[in-house]
């Protein structure tokens, strides 16, 4: 990718961005309600082949309604295996050694699949990367949307068909009684990521999940999308927006977590950590965020941004270690 | 827009001349079996002791033999039999064995092999287990032993089928679950609550069907060849009923006097079994993309 073609982008993305509305950080604190989702100290292993490996090392996380929250961290960081323990789905080998879920006042920690069962869609939903994937290839839009309606609201026939038209509405698709006709692949990347959104937002959950939504949009879609998780986040819910785009938490974000080699280095509202990061992987990444208001200005890979961080106030780095501050 | 959809795949199959001809070939066989007792001139069973060893007509029929021989067509055999209506109602009992055991078959591997991959773990280590050993068997050699245990007839060869040829559908069915599996979707339709056994059904068994029509045209070819290799070893229906196998035993004792009573069955399967074939093979070849693109 050449250097004007980058530029070219980081502009759209944050013109893109700058037209969601800011939450005004700080001032949105109202009382602080019950968490929807609150995670203590969770420990993850993955026991495989009689080795123990752990991912994530003690992690601390609340979620409130009506708040974003984002985790912010690189690939490998341990972003998915939150999520997967916040919705039961762990995979196979992966155990909670210690800590805590806590979900809308519930301790989940130790649930068996058939009792998530009835939480997931109700209490929690989540929206996945890839909206091309994440719908049935096979199956009209309508037949999976009643799926839902009918599992969790006894909805069927009209009465179903009636609330996916709402829905639909409501996520801002055009011409909803045709869209439900359709096979996913006949829809545009935005428009599937909407009736995805829709799914997730079928039955009002107190806490929806969204991994990296707009990874796989293109630009101008992605605003459109940061805006409408936005504006259904102003309904109540809380939301916990993963994503490794700082851009995206400073405007749409209440607050944040970043999270690094499966534990939480700082967290805070977005306010207090952009102004001043404490810990020195938060400010290496700031440094490699791409920055608008700065043109001119090179983009600094995370491993020596952090590097150069910690030379800077004198500190050794242990590769292997990793920061443990 | 879906209606444009749908007409396109079945313009593409109606295009692929697999499809045409192997579908010609099944819809023959098809009418054959339904409208046997119209299209076969005589009863099958009828026998004619004189006009035994009668040549088919299109070799050329001896002269002092052509008012009687105006019925055969196709010749007789030893007992006089008319070898036409004998292959057109053998084409009868050839499609049952192929449909019932060519369904049941896709029936218990299907569940099986949906469960092992859907739900992994112990479950599919018993069920794989079990589908290793069965494989070791010859099958040939596991069915004739099955129906000489549970004894001839229609039902017995149907249920020999279906119980040495499960496991082909087991072993394709739970590496494609297992594969659907893997995808968002079905995640994402473990977020929203559905039970397991819905998503099977439901999500992940949609994606599986172009595999199973094709694998289901194939077995019902299985089903014709193995049925024929028991009536030829004597283990299928009562050796009066007319099957393709059992007319191939029976002529093989008199194929240097009347080589046609072996030869006319023999074809008979063969189309039967390449045009199901190449039916299946088509279908493959049209239907998978559809899914993977």
């Amino acid at each position: 990718m050449t250097a004007a073609m980058t530029e070219a982008m980081t502009a759209a993305m944050s013109a893109a961005i700058n037209v969601v509305t800011t939450p005004a950080p700080g001032a949105a604190l109202a009382p602080p309600a019950e968490p929807v989702l609150s995670i203590e100290d969770l420990h993850v292993e993955i026991h495989q082949a009689g080795r123990i490996s752990p991912i994530l090392r003690g992690v601390n996380l609340s979620v409130r309604p009506g708040q974003i929250h984002a985790l912010v961290g690189e690939s490998g960081g341990g972003k998915s295996m939150v999520t997967k323990a916040a919705t039961g789905l762990l995979p196979q080998g992966a155990v909670i050694s210690q800590g805590r879920i806590v979900l809308d006042g519930q301790d989940v920690t130790r649930w068996a699949e058939p009792r998530w069962r009835t939480l997931r869609g109700r209490t929690v939903s989540m929206v996945l990367q890839d909206p091309l994937t994440a719908l049935n290839p096979v199956r009209r839009i309508v037949a999976q949307m009643g799926d839902v309606l009918r599992l969790h609201q006894g909805l069927r026939g009209a009465e179903a068909a009636g609330e996916c038209i709402r829905l639909l509405d409501q996520v801002q698709v055009r011409d909803p009684e045709r869209v439900l006709r359709l096979y996913p692949h006949e829809l545009s990347g935005g428009m599937r990521q909407r009736v995805v959104i829709a799914m997730a937002w079928a039955c009002r959950p107190r806490l929806i999940i969204c991994d990296e939504p707009t990874t796989a949009l293109d630009v101008t879609v992605q605003k459109q999308v940061l805006r409408l998780i936005h504006r259904l986040a102003g309904e109540g819910q809380g939301v916990l927006l993963v994503t490794h785009d700082l851009g995206v938490v400073a405007k749409l974000c209440h607050s944040l977590s970043v999270i690094h080699g499966g534990r939480i280095l700082e967290s805070g509202t977005v306010h207090d950590v952009y102004a001043a990061p404490q810990h020195p992987y938060t400010r290496a990444l700031l440094a490699a965020t791409p920055r608008f208001d700065r043109p001119g200005h090179s983009l600094v890979p995370v491993a020596d941004a952090l590097i150069d961080q910690l030379i800077q106030e004198g500190r050794q780095y242990d590769l292997d270690r990793r920061v443990t501050a | 827009m879906t209606e444009r959809l749908e007409i396109s795949v079945w313009q593409r199959l109606l295009r692929n001349p697999r499809v045409l001809v192997g579908g010609g070939f099944c819809a023959l066989l098809l009418l054959l079996a339904l409208a046997a007792p119209w299209i076969a001139p005589l009863d099958p069973q009828e026998q004619d002791l004189l006009a035994s060893f009668e040549a088919p007509r299109l070799l050329g029929a001896p002269a002092d033999a052509a008012d009687d021989a105006a019925h055969h067509w196709l010749g007789t055999d030893n007992l006089g039999r008319d070898v036409l209506s004998r292959l057109v109602y053998g084409a009868r009992t050839a499609l049952i064995v192929a449909v019932v055991a060519a369904t049941l078959t896709c029936l218990i591997g299907t569940t099986l092999g949906a469960l092992a991959g859907y739900f992994g773990g112990r479950v599919d280590a018993l069920i794989s287990r079990v589908v290793d050993v069965w494989m070791s068997f010859p099958p040939v050699l596991l069915a004739i032993v099955l129906v000489s245990v549970i004894g001839t007839g229609l039902v017995s060869v149907i249920a020999a089928i279906v119980i040495v040829d499960w496991t082909r559908f087991c072993r394709v069915v739970r590496a494609e679950t297992q594969a659907q599996k893997a995808l968002d979707y079905v995640t994402s339709a473990q977020l929203l609550g559905l039970s397991p056994l819905r998503i099977l059904a439901s999500e992940v068994l949609p994606n599986v069907a172009p595999l199973l029509i094709t694998l289901v045209t194939l077995e019902m070819g299985v089903a014709i060849v193995v049925e024929a290799i028991l009536s030829f070893v004597g283990l299928s229906v009562a050796s009066g009923a007319s099957t393709w196998g059992g007319m191939i035993g029976e002529g093989r004792l008199y194929v240097n006097q009347a080589p046609w009573l072996m030869v006319l069955p023999m074809a008979m399967m063969m189309a039967a079994v390449l045009g199901l074939n190449a039916l299946g093979d088509g279908l493959r070849r049209e239907l998978d993309p559809v899914v993977r693109r």
